[in-house]
């Protein structure tokens, strides 16, 4: 019998195995996230990291600048509940099959596999004063509506929210699509046969039934607004006008590339992520909590 | 149960003998051995060669100077022919990360022997954080002297950096709008009046007088600034004042600039799709022929008469806008500057290359390969035939250049200046402006209690 086999019949042997592969865990998750906690409480004072305890936490929350980050990724959440509504509204009569169905979905996820930058730099020219859209409208005589969209403080968030409306809804359409397809016949044509018309069969039978595919994705979505924004903010409207589109996570790029504050940068990342592992916290544990209901 | 152990033992000692192995096993290209058999009279008998120094430059200037880095190439080749013991790599550096990758570079102590940034503030942080040698104690003042705008890295009565080249940001003129609007399009305006009647002149026939961008964190109103700010005060010391807070920059004398931009863009003097561009697509409505004029670098100038032709195209310095002892000077900077890095262990090479890149021959190279005049005393001017470039070389070697946004902390630019001309554009008022540069510049003393003394002493 050689060494191999007696270490494998060890209880302790499968942990020998996979102590690899936690170590590259260890490595890729645990090490950056010691580093920016180890980070958010240093300073660099010339060429040295100088310990400065809660200093950078301080320093942040005195930062007007970061408040407006945050309340931007805050209002930046209205888009869960439209996305996952228009998501909803449009995956259902695909799923029923409207003519042309697998066309229109195409269509639909096509803008969720380009790449952030790329729609950023179209809508940019599609967006500004003199662009496609106002161009359009003041051919149309609806000149009135030819608003600032990106330029005036006041449109500019709306305009970058509706930009990601745009790309992450195929996301959801295809998801509750694939969902959808995998609920059984039965229930909705038992809900026709008792007269349930088109309205009341889906938001009855069919939306119930996919309860656990929606908190997935607004928890998912969730943490897009919070933290994978910064593609679309730094494109198309670099954080402004003024601070008007300023998010958490162009707030924590500008602090360590800009001003090398690596303190800063790492102790609003440390905020971030708390804030995300909170929302998947909670979020996730209604989510599993709601599945083992079903299975119960 | 011991046999047991023993075999764990083996096991155990295989995997981390072949680990050992491994691990020691030369990362880099592996270098043959020498041969056992060879004799002792292979060892070379001529004199021992010198020393092998092997150079590296992480160089940054083709986006201000395109041909900037062909040029460096040469000059590198005929260096190394000159000095055949000298190996000169030139890594060519990214302008996002041109400042982040030095920081990582300088905190490892280890990278490049010659660096490149951004003339005053970036590479004074550097200085700061101990990361650069003195290049005047390196070269004989008798170099040094003829080098220009050295000013703009002095600190502690060192210079720490050499510049390359000049580049000023004069404003470009179209001859045919101004014309068409009753204007002497063979005399611009030199004052600040003479340029508002300009500009009223041009709305009255359609034409924005302006051209630029605001959008995207732009520099637009950096450059505001830089430009008309400047013009009020009466020496860099002034803006230092107002950066450490022994000055108030609430006052007239650091703010009157943002008053006129509002006043300008409330009477419609700039594009109207300032806000929702950014600064190059605003420049870029010049050589299109929709605004008349423009401020652009000494690069733009030379292209937007190539699209516009010498009958459209005309060059002025900005009209005199400030009443400070400044208001005359120009704002020639010499964008880039390079130094030596502490750690190099070759400081003394490495600044022989600097001066090489100096010397008279590569200088005329250099404005050959880039059509950007030299930051260097020794260069010819009267090798220039173009008129353009012989009028923008008479500015940029004005007596007196200063590019203010060279003496601020990086957070006045980026959260101060370049919102807040963001703001302006978008309509907000200049004291929400002043305000907002007023807030940035306390958290920035705020933060960094260190930088802030620097900025103290620094004279």
């Amino acid at each position: 019998m050689n060494a191999l086999h007696l270490v494998s019949r060890r209880k302790w042997a499968p942990f020998l195995w996979v102590l690899p592969v936690i170590l590259l865990i260890l490595f890729v998750y645990a090490y950056p996230l010691v580093s920016i906690l180890r980070y958010s409480v240093h300073a660099l004072q010339g060429a040295k990291q100088v310990f400065v305890g809660l200093a950078n936490y301080r320093f942040v929350s005195k930062d007007f600048i970061f408040w407006t980050a945050l309340r931007n990724n805050a209002i930046l959440l209205i888009n869960v509940p439209i996305l996952t509504v228009i998501a909803l509204l449009v995956a259902i009569p695909l799923y029923e099959g409207v003519k042309g169905w697998r066309f229109y979905r195409s269509v639909i996820f096509m803008p969720f596999v380009l790449p952030s930058v790329a729609i950023g730099l179209v809508f940019i020219y599609i967006l500004q004063q003199n662009g496609l859209v106002n161009t359009v409208l003041r051919a149309a005589g609806l000149g009135m509506v030819a608003l600032d969209w990106l330029g005036n403080p006041n449109l500019a968030l709306p305009t970058l929210m509706a930009v990601i409306i745009w790309r992450e809804l195929g996301f959801g359409v295809v998801l509750f699509l694939a969902a959808m397809t995998a609920l059984p016949e039965e229930l909705g044509e038992a809900a026709r046969l008792d007269g349930a018309n088109w309205f009341q069969e889906h938001l009855y039978v069919t939306i119930p039934q996919l309860k656990p595919v929606i908190r997935f994705f607004v928890v998912n979505e969730i943490i897009s607004m919070i933290s994978w924004v910064f593609g679309y903010v730094y494109v198309i409207t670099g954080g402004g006008p003024g601070f008007a589109t300023q998010v958490l996570e162009l707030y924590i790029w500008k602090n360590a590339f800009a001003y090398r504050a690596f303190g800063v940068a790492s102790a609003v990342a440390v905020i971030l992520l708390t804030i995300t592992l909170l929302i998947m916290v909670v979020g996730l544990g209604a989510l599993f909590r709601s599945e083992e209901e079903e299975y119960v | 149960m011991r046999k047991e152990s023993r075999s764990i033992f083996a096991t155990l000692s295989l995997v981390v003998a072949a680990a050992l192995l491994v691990g020691c096993a030369p990362t880099a290209a592996p270098t043959e051995p020498p041969k056992p058999t060879e004799p002792a009279a292979a060892v070379p008998t001529e004199a021992p060669a010198a020393e092998r120094v092997e150079l590296t430059f992480w160089f940054w200037g083709e986006s201000d100077a395109p041909g900037a880095e062909k040029w460096l190439e040469e000059t590198i080749a005929e260096y190394e022919k000159l000095n055949p013991n000298v190996k000169i790599n030139m890594v060519p550096q990214s302008t996002d990360t041109l400042i982040s990758a030095f920081t990582t570079a300088a905190q490892a102590k280890s990278g490049p022997d010659i660096a490149s940034q951004w003339a005053t503030i970036p590479v004074l942080s550097q200085v700061w954080a101990g990361a650069v040698t003195p290049i005047s104690d390196l070269l004989p003042a008798e170099e040094i002297q003829h080098w220009m705008n050295t000013n703009e890295n002095m600190y502690d009565g060192k210079l720490w950096a050499a510049p390359l080249y000049l580049m000023g940001i004069p404003m470009a003129y179209n001859k045919e709008l101004f014309t068409k609007a009753g204007l002497d399009a063979e005399n611009p305006p030199k004052t600040w009046d003479e340029f508002i009647t300009a500009c009223e002149a041009l709305k009255q026939v359609g034409t924005p007088c302006i051209g630029a961008g605001a959008a995207k964190a732009s520099a637009f109103g950096a450059w505001m600034f830089a430009i008309l700010g400047v013009q009020d005060l009466d020496s860099v010391d002034d803006i230092k004042a107002a950066v450490v807070g022994d000055a108030d920059f609430n006052s007239e004398k650091y703010t009157r600039w943002i008053q006129e931009i509002r006043n300008m863009l409330d009477k419609g003097y700039f594009n109207d799709n300032i806000a929702s561009i950014g600064m190059p697509e605003g420049m870029d409505l010049f050589p299109q022929g929709k605004v008349a004029t423009a401020w652009g670098t000494d690069g733009q100038m030379v292209e937007w008469r190539r699209i516009l032709g010498d009958d459209k195209f005309g060059v002025m310095k900005t009209p005199v806008f400030g009443k400070g002892k400044l208001a005359d000077a120009y704002n020639a900077t010499q964008s880039t500057s390079y130094f030596v890095t502490s750690w190099s262990p070759h400081k003394e090479q490495a600044a022989d290359f600097i001066k090489f890149m100096h010397d008279k021959g590569r200088l005329e190279a250099w404005y050959k390969a880039t059509g950007v005049v030299p930051a260097d005393d020794r260069f010819d001017t009267a090798l220039i035939d173009d008129p353009l470039l012989k009028t923008l070389a008479e500015y940029n070697l004005s007596p007196v250049n200063v590019w203010l946004e060279n003496f601020i902390p990086t957070q006045m630019d980026m959260d101060g200046l370049r919102p807040g001309g963001s703001m302006l554009a978008s309509g907000a008022s200049a004291q929400e402006v002043v305000d907002l540069i007023v807030r940035t510049l306390e958290l920035w003393r705020t933060q960094n209690p260190t930088e802030l003394e620097t900025f103290r002493n620094w004279k």
